[in-house]
């Protein structure tokens, strides 16, 4: 057999593994969902579902919540994050960089970890209540649980898509426009309602509909700050799913699926529709103004650097309680005195270790299988373009647009009994389900990441390779591996970062061979037991600091990120 | 032309079904410079990438050496090529780059190294072979592609616009060098560029093509001298059209073709001495010579002087062509 056909045979055989992973872990599990959803017994049973939905109470008021919460939180976000892109890009403000710090930091403190962050401060084991119960005694202490919490938790941590995206808007605003505007009379408010609004409400609009889905969504936050009575959608799947009602858990978590994934299509539509510079060839920075009245120069300062104080002080108290001996968690407001103990108890110790060790493997594993995938399909489905490649693509993003709780339901419904398409085996309460979990859902991203790597990749080099002689596979891995490894090194660990703190999906499908820190960090922080507490804070010290290094890199890699969900 | 290493016969290159380039046929001598000249979009680089392999044929043969390579992939080609970007791995040195085609090859490191040097001494880069191309400027980066591309001791080298990202003055050096090369290695060039001075400068014979078809093939001066097409007349220098009026009136006789006329062969006078009567409109000062434009019976006519002995703008000046420098095309001779 000459080199050509081995590499041609070995080619197939890669794809042929690529279509067996895509149908049995994205196709397959999405098709068991929505089986179970739509059928019981084999019978048609969406009527009668729907109705047993429609009249448990429980349901009706988690709709109710998740409603009112979703619409609370789109006001509440879009004040606080156009106000932060009003300080940091329109305004001159003074300290503008320590600004972009704590109103950067939703990107390395969100999820699970922010949920958990804010139940250390805010909390009944909180710093800021030990401090408040003391001035105020007959405060309660779980006075911030509930849905004050849940509302906190979304407008200050939602607002990361405006920090992103929002800005990335302003900067595509021609600075000349506005001086354009000026020279021909325009007043302030005419300026920004029909030069810059124009320019950037496309992006305004993508991004309150993503703060839309993530509210809906939201998952951690609602489990950790809500409380025993404030409930969401999400918690309720899973209550539904815990009470052996799959048919229920299934239509609801797919009607959300419905809702999420218009959302998700409508914000595409709008993140397309973003005007150009009209051609402009050198477009000038936007000068940031100075405001001229003293009186609202100073309320601008007080209120931007208010929220500097709500955004790093939930950080820092993580921070210096992880140092802190456990007996000080929810006594103290600042501690007195300062360890290692508790990170050389988590890092020592099997039980507290076995969290971080499980979602680190898991994580490796997750994300070794996603990137090998992808790293032999996406070249493959850019350079042939047929009705199997274009399938596998669009399987690829499917888990983008599909929310976590759905895949999760749908990989209990098809691996809960002997599944052909693993050798029958069982996967429900093994270790596997979980990391091949992981693997589907950061296959978007990792998709979309190295797409636009190798898109980037000018094909004259694979040429000039080509015209020196070298094979397919020499191509590949002289030429174009070594120019993607540093977008592959960087996805693996953006994603491996996304997976230590992955909360929806873990909580359905966790298990005791492989409970992961997620859970571990939910626990500990609903826990009344200062020891879990303590090593809870550790756990997320830890995620934010592995956060904050890749967030660095990819700073220096200057890779921007697309809009894209976050689940809190 | 029998010893030609490089024959194509009827070539017709294209993308999809369209062809964008029909009955193309070219044979070129072992250690000759041709440049495939044209304006973009004329398929000059389809060409190209068709000798190279990355664009099959649609019909027509390619022969290297006499062998008919109209059918390989371009792995087995054994054909060297520079890319307009240099297209240098950005991942590997100077070394590597060029050892490239060398390790694919497996040949010994002894031989690798050895080969690699010669070929880094030819080209001028023996410092620069553990730099990484992005640390090295436009010229040297071509210097690296060049060699890169001779390593293998292919006999027929193919540049795509090479000179193109290169500012003027390394521009002007590296047409030097690569002509050099050539000289002491001996290779067979074809070079495309839509540069027109590339070409003159350096092609033993240029091919201009027009919209996918050659318009004339020959010598940089019988193209400039004697033009086969009213196209090659305007492509390569400049020209005057005369508009009939125009033409009967300096030349004296009416032609039903289309007439044109270099810039230098428009002569001027301050009185009289025949020709027509012009108005100067105004003046281009480009250094060396300034270009004078001028209205003769309503059409502008430009002529080349050198010097600063210029006519004002707004005088009146008598017109007159040189005589026999006239290109007529399409009508009875003048």
């Amino acid at each position: 057999m000459t080199r050509g056909r081995i590499e041609r045979a070995l080619c197939w055989l890669a794809l042929g593994v690529v279509v067996w992973a895509v149908v049995s872990f994205i196709v397959v599990p999405l098709a068991a969902a929505i089986h179970t959803a739509l059928f019981k017994n084999g019978a048609w049973a969406l009527s009668e579902t729907i109705g047993q939905l429609a009249a448990s109470k429980r349901v009706r008021t988690a709709v109710w919540n998740t409603t009112w919460m979703t619409a609370a939180s789109i006001v509440t976000v879009t004040i606080v994050g156009v106000f932060q892109i009003a300080v940091l890009e329109y305004f001159h403000v003074r300290g503008r960089w320590l600004l972009k710090i704590a109103y950067a930091t939703p990107l390395i403190f969100g999820g699970v970890v922010a949920a958990a962050g804010y139940n250390f401060t805010y909390g009944p084991g909180g710093a800021v209540t030990a401090a408040l119960t003391r001035a105020i005694p007959t405060l309660p202490r779980d006075w911030f649980i509930g849905w004050l919490g849940v509302l906190v938790a979304h407008t200050f941590l939602l607002t990361s898509f405006h920090f992103l995206f929002l800005r990335a808007a302003m900067h595509r605003v021609d600075y000349a426009t506005i001086e354009a505007a000026r020279s021909m009379g325009a007043t302030e408010l005419t300026v920004l309602r029909r030069v810059v609004l124009p320019v950037i409400m496309p992006t305004m609009l993508a991004v309150t509909l993503l703060t839309i889905y993530t509210s809906i969504a939201s998952f951690a936050a609602a489990q950790v700050l809500g409380g025993r009575d404030f409930h969401m959608l999400s918690q309720m799947v899973l209550t539904l799913q815990s009470l052996r009602r799959p048919d229920m858990a299934a239509l609801l978590a797919l009607l959300m699926a419905l809702v999420l994934m218009a959302l998700i299509l409508l914000s595409q539509y709008f993140e397309g529709k973003r005007p150009c510079t009209a051609g402009a060839k050198a477009t000038a920075r936007i000068q940031l103004r100075k405001l001229r009245n003293p009186l609202a120069n100073a309320i601008l300062h007080f209120i931007a650097y208010a929220l500097v104080a709500v955004y790093l002080v939930p950080v820092l108290l993580v921070v210096l309680f992880s140092l802190a001996p456990a007996s000080s968690v929810g006594v103290e407001v600042l501690p007195s005195t300062l360890t290692l103990k508790n990170y050389i108890r988590v890092l020592s110790t099997g039980a507290t270790f076995e969290p971080f060790l499980n979602s680190m493997l898991m994580a490796v594993l997750a994300v070794s299988a996603a990137l090998a995938m992808t790293l032999f399909a996406v070249p493959v489905i850019l350079r042939e373009r047929s009705w199997l490649t274009r399938a596998l693509d669009l399987t690829f993003l499917l888990p983008w647009v599909v929310p976590s709780i759905l895949l999760a339901i749908g990989l209990i419904a098809a691996f809960d009994l002997p599944n052909p398409l693993v050798g029958n085996a069982v996967l429900l309460g093994r270790y596997w389900l979980l990391p091949i979990g992981y693997a589907v859902i950061i296959l978007p991203l990792t998709v979309r990441f190295m797409r636009a790597a190798f898109l980037g990749i000018d094909p004259a080099y694979e040429e000039a390779a080509r015209a020196m002689g070298a094979s397919g596979f020499y191509r590949f891995r002289r030429v174009i591996l070594p120019l993607v490894a540093p977008t592959a090194t960087l996805v693996a660990g953006m994603t491996f970062n996304d997976l230590m703190a992955e909360y929806p999906l873990s909580a359905f499908l966790y298990n005791v061979h492989n409970k992961p820190l997620p859970i571990a960090i939910v626990d500990g922080s609903v826990s009344a037991d200062p020891e879990q507490a303590a090593i809870s804070l550790v756990y997320v010290t830890l995620i934010m600091a592995f956060s904050l290094v890749v967030i660095l890199l990819a700073e220096r890699l200057a890779l921007g990120r697309a809009p894209e969900t976050s689940k809190i | 032309m029998s010893n030609a290493v490089l024959s194509i016969q009827k070539l017709e290159v294209g993308y999809g079904s369209k062809a964008v380039v029909r009955d193309f046929s070219l044979d070129v001598a072992a250690g000759e410079f041709v440049s495939l000249l044209g304006p973009s979009g004329s398929g000059k680089s389809s060409v190209l990438r068709a000798i190279a392999g990355f664009l099959p044929a649609m019909g027509g043969r390619i022969l290297l050496e006499g062998r008919d390579i109209t059918g390989e992939t371009p792995e087995r080609r054994n054909v060297g090529i520079v890319f307009q970007n240099y297209a240098l791995f950005p991942t590997m040195t100077a070394f590597e780059n060029i050892a490239f085609a060398l390790r694919v090859a497996k040949r010994p490191q002894a031989e690798v190294d050895k080969r690699v040097r010669n070929m880094a001494t030819l080209s001028g880069i023996d410092e620069q072979l553990t730099r990484n191309p992005a640390e090295m400027s436009g010229g040297q980066q071509q210097r690296v592609a060049i060699a890169r591309a001779l390593v293998t001791g292919s006999r027929v080298l193919l540049f795509d616009e090479p000179l193109s990202n290169l500012d003027a003055k390394v521009r002007v050096t590296m047409r030097r060098e690569i002509k050099r090369m050539q000289r002491e290695v001996g290779f067979t060039a074809i070079f495309v560029t839509h540069d027109q001075e590339d070409a003159l400068t350096m092609s033993d014979r240029i091919v201009v093509l027009n919209g996918g078809r050659v318009e004339q093939i020959g010598h940089g001066r019988t193209l400039y001298r004697q033009p086969a097409t009213p196209f090659i007349c305007q492509f390569i220098g400049a020209s005057n059209e005369l508009s009939p009026p125009v033409a009967r009136r300096l030349l004296g006789a009416q032609g039903d073709g289309r007439s044109f006329v270099r810039l230098e062969d428009v002569l001027i006078a301050e009185n009289g001495g025949g020709g027509a009567r012009a108005t100067v409109s105004h003046i281009e000062f480009l250094g060396s010579h300034s270009r004078v434009y001028m209205i003769v019976e309503g059409d502008t006519i430009s002529a080349m002087l050198l010097g600063d002995d210029l006519p004002d703008v707004g005088s009146e000046v008598w017109v007159s062509i040189r005589p026999g420098a006239v290109h007529v095309f399409g009508g009875t001779c003048l």
